[in-house]
């Protein structure tokens, strides 16, 4: 059911001709931009290399820097709360919102809080909540989900967000961005500043000064932070750094790699209620701290890399998948492209999430750009061998257990020349008798047909290669021994 | 407390540890240790006029690319007469008056604001501790007008501390943000503009790079999302 669902959507997205042409922009101005800027400033490499070692250590003493971070926080007034699950999480925050009576939430974008479906849980509440970044409010007006982690409405044109922002929060119609913007700078404004409970994420969490820091282009995460009375930051356990050293060089990263800035338009630092005789800023911050299954990546040696991924998104802006199938085919997965296709099975069951490992195509570009070097292809490669063969600590049924079998006989066929000119010849007999044009195959059956539903099959040769040998050239008189040639010899040893 | 342990145990364990003890962060003070950042801080401390210049002329090529506008004012009247030029052509946003939000900080005193602006017709509010409905009068404001102390020229970031007298949403609410920077408070890229922040990083704080923006539609680039439409940067070099 699954499979069918991803690749009905793959094929929905790569017929819609305008969801290309904005996948395309995004990726050629970001995608193309971020190689080209390694590429022509390989200093950066040394940077790059600082914070991937500086995560690898911060991974290996995960529960120092936590306990770290939430003594500083707690040290500032502010409130930790360690949440092993989703559920924990989402139970904190609706408990706490109905103690101080909040009716009304305005979030800043986060992954994480559509991670842990934080927004059913404030609905189920009966609590307003209204997403702030613009393309994660037209998605939410839309009742749609986002499909790009930094670029949430990338499949949303113009012509669509006019439509709906006119009927749902009654603006006259226009299609132009800068009207639109607008018209939802006016709408949210007067959530802002009515709101009694901003929920953000964390972007990078700074264990000895107990703050929180997030980056913003719109300003609405400063607005989030600093309007409502109350504060909840939401930090999945991995996004913690030791110092404001290691700050410098992750957020350099963090913005190069989400949109090619030096540094993004905003970049705050909170970690508890505003400080005495300050007149603004929350009066209460709560920073809920999240597993939902990371503990468990961060176990296993093949995967726990995935954890140095700093959430930019540049592994979508050059995925050639991505670029053709968009966000939304990912099974409508919180996080879609290349890091999805890794961080979704392992966090929702390998097997259910099947078709995001098994329909990237390995390669390499995602490992190219990323900022924090890390290897996607390796860790899709080793989720599909737990599909290949089953995996009892990751709970993997095998997924085909005839492939396995097929490719045992093959593997046995090839060391076994007489099993393998049978097969030859049988497998020959077969095409024979199907559909041919120009000189090839066009319908087989069987397995065969996955090969033949999208492109044409060489039939297999008449004679083969070994027989042609045998034939025509293993008794063929030898020329002549040729001389030995000194000059090239001398030549190669030049070099 | 109970669940803070169960968590960091979990961690321990899936870190190759027992998980019986957890480990305590003082133990471990080579995690956290950084580079003494106090040489790089004096370094900037000592730049000559003509150094100087050329980081302003850096932060001004940046500032152009985010859309950051940048004058320079040699003197305290001069900057006042670039701020009610300022002010005179913006075009209230949130209320019909002209209100003007002014963060409690010597320079912006030093700009007699109060009174020039009175003339134009232009209400100026201090933000200092004691004044009151500061919120109110910020939600309405056409303009917030700030005093940062350090800026990195390699980003055209400014850095907005929270402060009493110094309230966040001057830069924030208000439709434009107009800051009074000093030449000598800007430094060159990351590494400095880090070493120099030492303690204002342990309070709340934000680095501001340029009007509030968004590309959210279509990927066009539009300014004033949520934050202020437009941020003017008025570079103080006192030379007079």
């Amino acid at each position: 059911m699954s499979e069918s669902f991803y690749r009905e959507n793959a094929k929905k997205a790569i017929a819609d001709d305008k969801l290309q042409a904005a996948i395309n922009l995004i990726q050629d101005r970001f995608g193309t931009g971020l190689l080209n800027l390694w590429k022509e400033k390989p200093e950066m490499d040394e940077l790059r290399n600082r914070v991937k070692a500086a995560k690898d250590k911060n991974l290996k003493n995960l529960d120092i820097l936590l306990a770290k971070l939430a003594d500083s926080v707690e040290a500032r007034g502010g409130h930790v709360f360690f949440a092993e699950t989703a559920e924990e999480a989402r139970l904190y925050t609706i408990e706490l919102a109905k103690r101080r009576h909040v009716k009304m939430v305005v979030k800043g974008k986060s992954m994480l809080s559509a991670e842990i479906k934080i927004d059913q849980a404030l609905a189920d509440a009966g609590i307003e909540h209204w997403e702030t970044d613009l393309g994660e409010y037209l998605v939410q007006l839309d009742k749609d989900i986002p499909s790009h982690i930094i670029a949430p409405a990338v499949h949303m044109n113009r012509e669509h967000i006019g439509d709906l922002l006119a009927k749902r929060i009654g603006t006259p119609l226009s299609y132009d961005p800068p009207a639109l913007t607008l018209a939802a700078r006016k709408a949210l404004r007067r959530k802002f500043l009515k709101a009694d409970m901003g929920i953000t994420g964390c972007n990078i969490a700074v264990a000895e000064t107990g703050q929180v820091s997030l980056v913003s282009n719109e300003g609405n995460i400063r607005m989030t932070g600093t309007m409502p009375p109350i504060h909840v930051a939401l930090m999945g356990m991995e996004r913690v750094v030791a110092n404001m050293q290691e700050h410098k060089d992750m957020l350099q990263l963090l913005t190069l790699g989400a949109a090619m800035q030096k540094i993004s338009t905003y970049v705050s630092f909170n970690g508890g209620p505003v400080a005495e005789g300050c007149p603004d800023g929350p009066q209460e911050f709560h920073l809920i701290i999240i597993d939902n299954g990371r503990s468990k990546i961060l176990a296993d040696e093949t995967f726990s890399e995935i954890l140095s991924c700093i959430r930019c998104g540049a592994c979508l802006n050059v995925c050639p998948v991505y670029g053709k199938i968009g966000g939304h085919s990912y099974n409508r997965a919180t996080y879609s492209g290349p890091i999805g296709a890794v961080i979704e099975p392992l966090f929702n069951g390998i097997n259910a999430q099947a078709d995001l490992c098994k329909g990237e195509t390995l390669c390499g570009a995602c490992l190219k750009v990323c900022p924090v070097k890390n290897n996607i292809p390796r860790m899709l490669l080793a989720l599909r061998e737990k599909l290949a063969y089953g995996d009892e600590k990751w709970d993997v049924e095998q997924q085909n257990p005839l492939e396995e079998l097929a490719f045992r006989g093959v593997g046995e066929a090839m060391v076994s020349p007489r099993l393998w000119h049978t097969g030859e010849k049988v497998v020959r007999s077969i095409m024979k008798k199907k559909p041919h044009q120009n000189d090839m195959v066009t319908a087989m059956s069987g397995p065969g047909r996955a090969w033949t539903d999208d492109r044409d099959l060489p039939p297999i040769a008449e004679k083969s290669f070994a027989r042609l040998w045998k034939e025509k050239l293993q008794n063929r008189p030898l020329p002549a021994e040729k001389k030995e040639d000194n000059s090239g010899k001398d030549e190669g040893e030049e070099k | 407390m109970a669940e803070r342990t169960a968590f960091l145990k979990k961690i321990a364990i899936a870190t190759g540890q027992d998980g019986e003890t957890l480990r305590d962060p003082a133990d471990f003070p080579a995690i956290f240790a950084s580079e003494d950042q106090d040489a790089l801080a004096a370094k900037t401390h000592r730049r000559s006029h003509e150094e100087l210049l050329q980081l302003a002329s850096l932060f001004e090529d940046v500032a152009k690319t985010l859309n950051l506008t940048c004058y320079r004012a040699a003197s305290f009247k001069k900057a006042q007469k670039i701020i009610v030029k300022i002010l005179k052509e913006t075009e209230p946003e949130f209320s019909s008056e002209k209100i003007v939000m002014v963060h409690d900080h010597p320079d912006l005193v030093a700009l007699n604001l109060p009174e020039v602006l009175q003339k134009k017709k232009i209400t100026s509010y201090s933000t200092a501790r004691g004044e009151k409905d500061i919120r109110a009068r910020s939600e309405k404001a056409l303009a917030g007008i700030t005093a940062p102390e350090l800026a990195m020229a390699a980003g055209a970031a400014i850095v907005q501390r929270d402060l009493p007298g110094q309230p966040r949403s001057t830069s924030l609410l208000p439709s434009i943000h107009i800051a009074l920077l000093r030449l000598e408070n800007i430094v060159a890229d990351y590494d400095e503009f880090y070493a120099r922040l030492g303690k204002y990083s342990e309070e709340a704080m934000v680095f501001i790079s340029g009007p509030s923006k968004t590309a959210d539609i279509e990927a066009v680039l539009v300014h004033g999302a949520h934050g202020p439409r437009a941020l003017h940067c008025i570079i103080l070099d006192e030379v007079e």
